[in-house]
């Protein structure tokens, strides 16, 4: 049949039942809100608006195992210092990736402090979401995607509640509210603390906002993200994890003490001068790439700059590092030249009879 | 006893008699059934026109050829890299094979445009400028038959919760595609197999952002019994753009 | 007038929907005295149930409550003192009983005199004795150099009004480097920084309420004003921060919780440890970059020219206004000793 529609909805509106109850087929949320007996058309307007509510909804919960399909280098064991590859950032931002020192991390005062929200699809952890229903009509009221190792928790609230004000004080989490688009969660964060975009250095500041699309086909999830930054970045900056439903992932939060790893005199703080930075070459050699694409900035991620580096860039005769990192062919942190051949099993041994 | 029987046959007549009087009385004419909506009359989003994939994802992988050797993030197996390490992109342009990664599953990770409009009320039409291909997507009772291609045989559906009673048609839903008959290509560049036992499952969504840019994201979920050990999956980004001011038609590169 | 809850963001929905709920009036919103447009509304954020923030009167004014009265932590820059009275008496109806001014900055101490006329000193009778005013007045407390900067010898006009001056004040050349006060079943300590935004500066810490009201110090909205002329330094704003770090508390070792202690800047975002953290660390980098100039004996025009805010001119620069970074640079660079 033309035009053939798969139906996800779950539509079994009971007029005379007087029973709330939630269930989830094919990864849709149907509530079933129904009070007491009311004259019939009032009944029906309620059962309309909650229909409306319960059609454009989508159940995200769950936890969600983060494949690192993508990024794996960059997501695993962290970006080489200086690679800003893909990244539309402007010069303030490379003046501070410069300048940054990985053992800023170890500093005492710096070690618990966390990502921010856009780690979600920056990092590598997984995720876990749970929504709180109204308990009258069964809508969705937030979800909670839950904290975990270096990420804080993740609060989108559906009730259209406004956005503090410019003075409130911001946090990891930032604050976010979302709306529903059909059965994509559209999400707007504000109030972000300044942070890290990738474990190299490259900063988001305080006045960064991000919008998030979650959307589930099946057993996958796919959150965009779309960080504007009018302090460190050119454009906005859209970036997508994919995540795959199993149960079996562990999304457990991490406490955190500080400890002194580096001894330091008081206030020190671990950078490189402008210019001091031994690493910044390291990628353009490893990869031969041109130092200016190493660079980042929001021309290297359209067709045009390929074009460019089209004929004039040959790339080494091997892969130099981190070859098979996230093939299942090595381990995480294997840096080797070449992947490394697992042996096939030892074959079981016979038991003799008996 | 017997006044009751009476009563039972009389109700009997009248309601054959009605019934009778119904099949071969004056009703009314039967009015043909409505044909349903075509594809594309029936299409919750938009996604004809130009697009641009902006490449913030993976770059080293998809603005370049990658090294050889270079598999990082593909669930990939022994065999795969088997051939992976084999790869030879001189013999492959000398054998008339410079478009292998330009098969549906390694195209829409090529830097590039889309064009994507409709062929007709049931076929999607999709151009990419890199490589100039055409993929062609399917709506309704399409079969896939014939021999595998490079882009292979899409089957198309929209996903959208349908519109009720007087509602007016819905403007949320999405775009499922699976690619089957393909004939065995590149996922990178740098020679990276797929088989011709490959299933490619795509979901187009559209997202509008407050800035008023659409973006088109397209999930991608590669399996591949022969080279993969489990489904890869992978999500890209185009940006619409407001016309084709800036199509480049290029063609296939082995390298 | 818009108020704003702290704990939007961390409340139950339930409680956060309440909070919402309860707006304040719509007073606030003044005429300007010469009958033009009204002017924005001062903003009030809770910071505790018992401690308030009104920002938009200059600096922040901090506001902490209780059965004892009002503390209050600057007075802002003087032409809206009377809305920031308006706001405390609807905040608690307990008296004003204390002013303490984290410098003499005029964003901070310009609502001096009308606050302290709002106020009722702790004895009842009023009396010149320590701790007390004049009049009854609420006394005004400050590190002595404060007091000096703001007071002028007979016969001299002074930069305030009498009414303005410190009246409570603690030395530093004396070894007094911080005053200690009981109010409202907590302890407030007052402890002077030397030789930061100005040789006055105070951060007073509310030990209870675990907020730190850090004056000119840490503002979130530019590079901080180093007062040369009333010896302020770079170096003494990077010390004064480092305090603040070791007497401030992160959320740990449960990261996912928010709180922590609450830092309340000149201007801006109230932050928290990681905040101030991120200032520290630029205006440290920033340091070290005019030191290594300095060491190589680039001329003042010479460091401009290097531009050793570049990754920060953005976030917190201005190239104009009351302190541009040029001036930033300028004190910078002067005070590590450049000439």
């Amino acid at each position: 049949m033309p035009g053939q529609v798969s139906d996800m909805t779950n539509d079994r509106r009971r007029p005379s039942q007087a029973l709330l109850r939630i269930s989830v087929r094919c990864g849709v949320a149907a509530a079933l809100a129904i009070g007491p007996a009311v004259p019939a058309p009032a009944q029906s307007q309620v059962q309309a608006a909650q229909a409306v509510q319960q059609g454009q909804t989508m159940d995200f919960s769950g936890t969600w195992a983060n494949r690192l399909h993508e990024d794996w280098v960059e997501r695993a064991p962290g970006p080489h210092i200086g690679d800003y590859l893909g990244l539309p950032i402007n010069d303030e931002a490379r003046a501070v990736a410069d300048t940054y020192q990985v053992s800023m991390q170890n500093m005492p005062e710096r070690q618990c402090i966390l990502y921010t929200s856009q780690y979600i699809v920056m990092g590598p952890q997984n995720l876990r979401i749970e929504q709180e229903l109204d308990p009258v009509s069964g809508g969705v009221r937030a979800f909670q995607l839950s904290g975990t190792v270096d990420r804080p928790p993740h609060t989108i609230w559906m009730d259209g509640r406004a956005h503090p004000s410019p003075n409130s004080p911001h946090s990891a989490g930032g604050f976010t509210t979302g709306e529903w688009q059909g059965t994509m969660l559209v999400a707007r964060t504000t109030h972000l603390k300044t942070g890290l975009v990738w474990r190299n250095g490259v900063p988001h500041s305080d006045q960064a906002t991000m919008s998030e699309y979650y959307v589930r086909h099946g057993n996958v999830l796919t959150v965009t993200m779309i960080l504007e930054d009018p302090v460190y970045w050119e454009e906005p900056f859209i970036r997508n994890a994919s995540f795959e439903l199993d149960p079996a992932t562990r999304v457990l939060p991490e406490p955190c003490e500080p400890q002194v790893e580096i001894p330091r005199a008081a206030g020190e703080v671990p950078h490189y001068l402008p210019g001091a930075n031994p690493y910044l070459r390291e990628v353009a050699d490893l990869y031969k790439l041109p130092f200016e694409a190493v660079r980042g900035g929001a021309a290297t991620t359209y067709p045009e700059y390929a074009k460019r580096l089209r004929g004039t860039y040959a790339p080494p005769d091997r892969c130099p590092v981190y070859c098979c990192g996230g093939t299942g062919q090595a381990t995480q942190n294997d840096n080797k030249a070449s992947c490394r051949v697992d042996p096939p099993p030892a074959p079981a041994r016979a038991t003799p009879a008996r | 006893m017997r006044r009751l029987l009476h009563v039972l046959l009389a109700v009997a007549a009248v309601t054959a008699t009605a019934a009778a009087q119904g099949r071969g009385g004056a009703a009314p004419p039967a009015t043909p059934p409505t044909p349903p909506p075509t594809a594309r009359a029936s299409a919750p989003i938009d996604l004809t026109g130009y697009w641009v994939s902006v490449v913030t994802e993976d770059w080293r992988w998809r603005m370049v050829t990658p090294p050889k050797g270079d598999y990082a993030s593909i669930p990939i197996n022994a065999e795969a890299r088997k051939v992976g390490d084999a790869w030879d992109p001189a013999k492959d342009e000398a054998a008339g094979n410079a478009c292998k990664v330009y098969g549906a599953p390694g195209l829409m990770r090529l830097p590039g445009r889309l064009h994507i409009t409709w062929q007709d009320d049931t076929t999607l039409k999709v151009e990419t400028d890199a490589g100039i291909q055409t993929r062609l997507l399917h709506f309704g009772d399409w079969k896939p038959a014939g021999p595998a291609t490079r882009q292979g045989d899409t089957v198309a559906v929209w996903e959208m919760r349908p519109a009720r009673g007087a509602e007016p048609p819905p403007r949320f839903g999405s775009l499922k595609t699976t690619t089957t008959r393909l004939t065995p290509g590149y996922l990178r560049r740098n020679g990276l197999p797929y088989s011709d036992k490959t299933t490619l499952t795509e979901h187009w969504d559209l997202l509008r952002h407050q800035s008023g840019d659409q973006w088109l994201v397209v999930t991608t979920i590669v399996e591949d019994p022969t080279y993969l050990t489990r489904t890869w999956i992978t999500s890209l980004n185009f940006k619409k753009e407001p016309d084709g001011a800036k199509w480049d038609p290029t063609p296939c590169l082995a390298k | 007038m818009m108020r704003r809850n702290l704990r939007l963001a961390s409340a139950s929905p339930l409680l956060l929907l309440g909070a919402m709920l309860a707006v304040g009036t719509a007073s606030g919103i003044a005429q300007s005295p010469t009958g033009g447009a009204p002017r924005d509304a001062l903003e009030v954020i809770e910071v505790r149930p018992n401690f308030h923030v009104i920002a938009g009167a200059g600096a922040h004014v901090a506001v902490q409550t209780g059965p004892d009265g009002a503390i209050v932590v600057d007075s802002g820059a003087g032409d809206r003192t009377a809305d920031v009275v308006a706001e405390i008496r609807r905040i608690t109806r307990e008296p004003i009983r204390y002013l303490i001014n984290t410098s003499h900055n005029v964003q901070h101490v310009g609502g001096n005199d009308a606050l302290s006329a709002a106020g009722r000193s702790v004895i009842p009778t009023g009396g010149l004795n320590e701790i007390g005013a004049a009049g009854g007045r609420a006394p005004i407390l400050a590190e002595e150099h404060v007091q000096a900067a703001m007071t002028a010898p007979t016969g001299e006009t002074a930069k305030f009004p009498v009414g303005a001056w410190p009246t409570v004040t603690f030395s530093a050349e004396l070894g007094e480097t911080q005053k200690d006060l009981f109010f409202n079943r907590e302890a407030i300590l007052v402890t002077y920084q030397p030789a930061a935004h100005s040789d006055g500066d105070s951060v007073v810490f509310f030990r209870r309420s675990d907020v730190i009201v850090a004056g000119e110090v840490f503002d979130m909205t530019r590079f901080p004003v180093v007062d040369l002329a009333s010896g302020g330094s770079l170096q003494g704003i990077i010390d004064a921060l480092n305090r603040i770090i070791v007497v401030a508390v992160a959320p740990v070792p449960l990261t996912w919780q928010d709180g922590g202690t609450v830092i309340v800047p000149a201007r801006g975002p109230l932050a928290h440890e990681a905040d101030v953290v991120d200032y520290r660390d630029m205006l440290t980098i920033v340091r070290d970059r005019v030191q290594d100039l300095l060491k190589k004996g680039l001329s003042l025009e010479q460091v401009l020219t290097a531009d050793p805010v570049k990754g920060y001119r953005r976030r917190y620069g201005a190239d104009s206004g009351p302190w541009t970074t040029r001036m930033f640079i300028e004190a910078a660079y002067r005070s590590l000793g450049g000439k």
